[in-house]
């Protein structure tokens, strides 16, 4: 315990600044600082000097220069000419098994071939399987194929089950979901063809630490609206609406969907052989944490924490575990946007408040009712005129057509047994477990 | 006793080592946006600038794995500066040779965009270089930081507020507000360290 008159030592500054002290110590020496000018001096001291964050400061404020389409090439030609130089594309061990199915190429540039797709590399890995860069030679296209995990489809139904799922979802033609070329079969395993998309996903944009601007909220999160809204229409429903799932074009305004449909496709059998459930906690909705009925509304909650993390940087509900989430799910209500970032306008609070609801007769009748909110006030911001009259920021219901749901996309009742319940706890476990493991996909 | 007094964990270090795709990857991105910026406000066009970083950072990769940048001669910016004018000045000349069907007076023109070298030109360029780095460095360790942190430091080292009333803006303490600036800081330090140690001697 270090006294509050000690003055620090050098020694300690420094341990300090790198972060290598412990949480009590430090709020003692944080303490001390507080009200000590001269190791307040000193820390200014030993923190840089003047010539320095001058440097540091005329970097941050200079123009980052403006850069020609011919730059960002030349930066990928480059990038990939120290893998030139090897032989071979090196693998590590996990990598070459997860990797095994696929065939040799001469061109050391491949990784392998995938039937006829030249395989590029592995962009993603995750519990549903691995995706991977390649190029189809027949459309001489660059696309992204992803590959479903044998062990979560073992059975000849499971894998007709995700072929039928994926090709509902390649039917879904809107400009913010991710097109689907094809899919099929190929050596017991099943894929699925798609866009490649060059960009990053909204999870990587939430994280970084500039904050999104409620323009950018509004832009990404009507487009969300809009492509889910799309594919309810088509009686597709996503079930793993999140950031992570949301791609943003490199140098465009668009945002794309992913995985429609694909989190219903792992059933009870990929289930109790990887710990894999559908959904994710952190974005779940009540109903699909509690298995009880889900339909197109699921998605709509889960949109309800997409915005919520877009505004805060973080998902709504959070816990140690999974089980801590799903019962913060099903049981409390998120802290306050306001409390974590009080820029947000109270329509929009509201907004989210209403996806939030526990109760999906509660939420919105659609995600295109939240689209056309959110475009409204998004040309507010863009173009500040009298739009709409102030005041009105919450739709007033029923204005919109109500639009018929078709029938597929209503409610598919599971058995709710005391037995289920547990097993999907006990996987939610095992999930947790593997995801510290499995890099992000 | 080391030709190349350098830190094993530093990048010029490291992309000695061929298999080191990494350490290729991250010079790449430190200095082809540089390089790239140098031939455009020395009045190359996009696709031309685009070359002449494609070869300079050809040169490097080349001469770094062959020991052929020697630290005695100097420090590795300075020498990256010879590569960069050489290859501009053979630019210049190329165009000379294939002034792509230029009049001539449009042509007089285009050569004026590339005025002699000045003596101070290299002391621009060791500036725009430290800029280059810091501005990497900051952008790269940015997300490893809370945003309150992120913020405290901005407030204090970059916009010249006092501690006192950047902890009452953001509802930190005056000590948290100081371990947050010296710490990003820091941390902006170890990393511009890590590619360069060279350019931080001059801040020493």
């Amino acid at each position: 315990m270090i006294a509050r008159w000690d003055c620090l030592e050098v020694q300690q500054m420094e341990e300090l600044m790198e972060n290598q002290l412990s949480r009590e110590t430090e709020r003692h020496l944080i303490d001390h600082i507080d009200e000590c000018p001269k190791c307040q001096a000193l820390m200014e001291k030993l923190s840089a000097g003047c010539k320095e964050l001058a440097v540091l400061k005329q970097s941050t404020e200079q123009d980052t220069g403006t850069y020609g389409p011919a730059f960002f090439q030349a930066m990928e030609r480059l990038k990939g000419e120290s893998s030139e130089q090897e032989i071979t594309v090196q693998l590590g061990p996990e990598e070459k098994e997860l990797l095994g199915f696929l065939q040799e190429s001469r061109n050391p540039e491949l990784l392998g071939r995938f039937g006829r797709y030249e395989v590029f590399e592995m962009i993603g890995r995750g519990g549903m399987g691995i995706l991977l860069k390649a190029r189809d030679p027949l459309l001489d296209a660059i696309v992204a194929v992803k590959v479903l995990n044998p062990h979560l489809a073992p059975s000849a139904t499971a894998r007709m089950r995700f072929i039928r799922e994926a090709r509902a979802a390649a039917a879904i033609t809107h400009n913010n979901v991710i097109r689907i070329h094809g899919v099929a079969e190929r050596d017991g395993l099943s894929y699925l063809v798609m866009d490649f998309i060059p960009g990053k996903s909204l999870e990587e944009r939430i994280l970084e630490a500039e904050p999104l601007n409620l323009a950018e909220i509004l832009r990404i999160g009507m487009q969300v609206a809009l492509g889910v809204d799309a594919a309810h229409s088509q009686g597709v429903i996503h079930r793993d609406i999140k950031p992570g799932n949301i791609l943003l074009e490199n140098g465009l305004d668009r945002v794309k969907i992913t995985d429609f449909g694909l989190a219903q496709v792992v059933d009870e059998e990929g289930l109790t052989q990887s710990g894999l459930i559908a959904g994710t906690p952190g974005y779940m909705s009540p109903e699909q944490a509690q298995e009880e009925t889900v339909d197109y509304r699921s998605d709509l909650f889960s949109f309800g924490s997409l915005l919520y993390a877009m505004c805060t940087g973080a998902p709504p509900f959070r816990g140690k575990t999974s089980i801590a989430v799903i019962r913060r799910v099903c049981d409390e209500e998120p802290t306050p946007i306001h409390n974590l970032n009080p820029t947000i306008p109270d329509w929009l609070v509201d907004v989210i408040a209403r996806l939030h609801r526990k109760n999906p007769d509660d939420r919105f009748k659609s995600a295109g009712e939240v689209a056309d909110i959110l475009r409204r006030h998004l040309a507010k911001i863009q173009h500040p005129g009298p739009v709409s009259p102030p005041g009105s920021s919450l739709p007033e219901i029923g204005s919109r057509k109500k639009r018929k749901r078709p029938a597929g996309t209503k409610a598919e009742r599971k058995p709710n047994s005391r037995i289920r319940q547990w097993w999907r706890r006990a996987t939610l476990i095992v999930r947790d477990f593997l995801n510290r493991f499995q890099a992000k996909s | 006793m080391d030709q190349f007094p350098l830190t094993r964990a530093s990048l010029l270090f490291r992309l000695r080592d061929r298999r080191d795709s990494l350490a290729w990857s991250e010079f790449v991105e430190v200095y082809a946006p540089l390089v790239y910026q140098y031939a455009r406000n020395h009045g190359v066009q996009d696709a031309d600038a685009a070359d002449v970083t494609q070869e300079v950072l050809r040169t490097c990769s080349h001469n770094l794995q062959k020991f052929q940048y020697d630290r005695n001669r100097g420090k590795f910016r300075s020498w990256l500066f010879t590569v960069v004018r050489t290859r501009l000045s053979n630019y210049r000349k190329s165009q000379y040779r294939h002034p792509q069907g230029r009049g001539d007076s449009e042509f007089s023109k285009h050569l004026e965009q590339f005025p002699a070298p000045m003596e101070d030109e290299e002391e621009q360029w060791v500036h725009e270089y430290q800029m280059r780095l810091f501005q990497w460095a900051a952008t790269r360790i940015r997300s490893e930081f809370r945003r309150k942190t992120w913020r405290a430091f901005e407030l204090t080292a970059l916009e010249g507020k006092a501690p006192k009333d950047v902890a009452e803006r953001l509802k930190m303490s005056v000590g948290a507000v100081y371990v947050a600036k010296t710490r990003v800081l820091k941390r902006i330090r170890t990393c511009v360290e890590k590619i360069d140690a060279e350019s931080l001697e001059d801040f020493q």
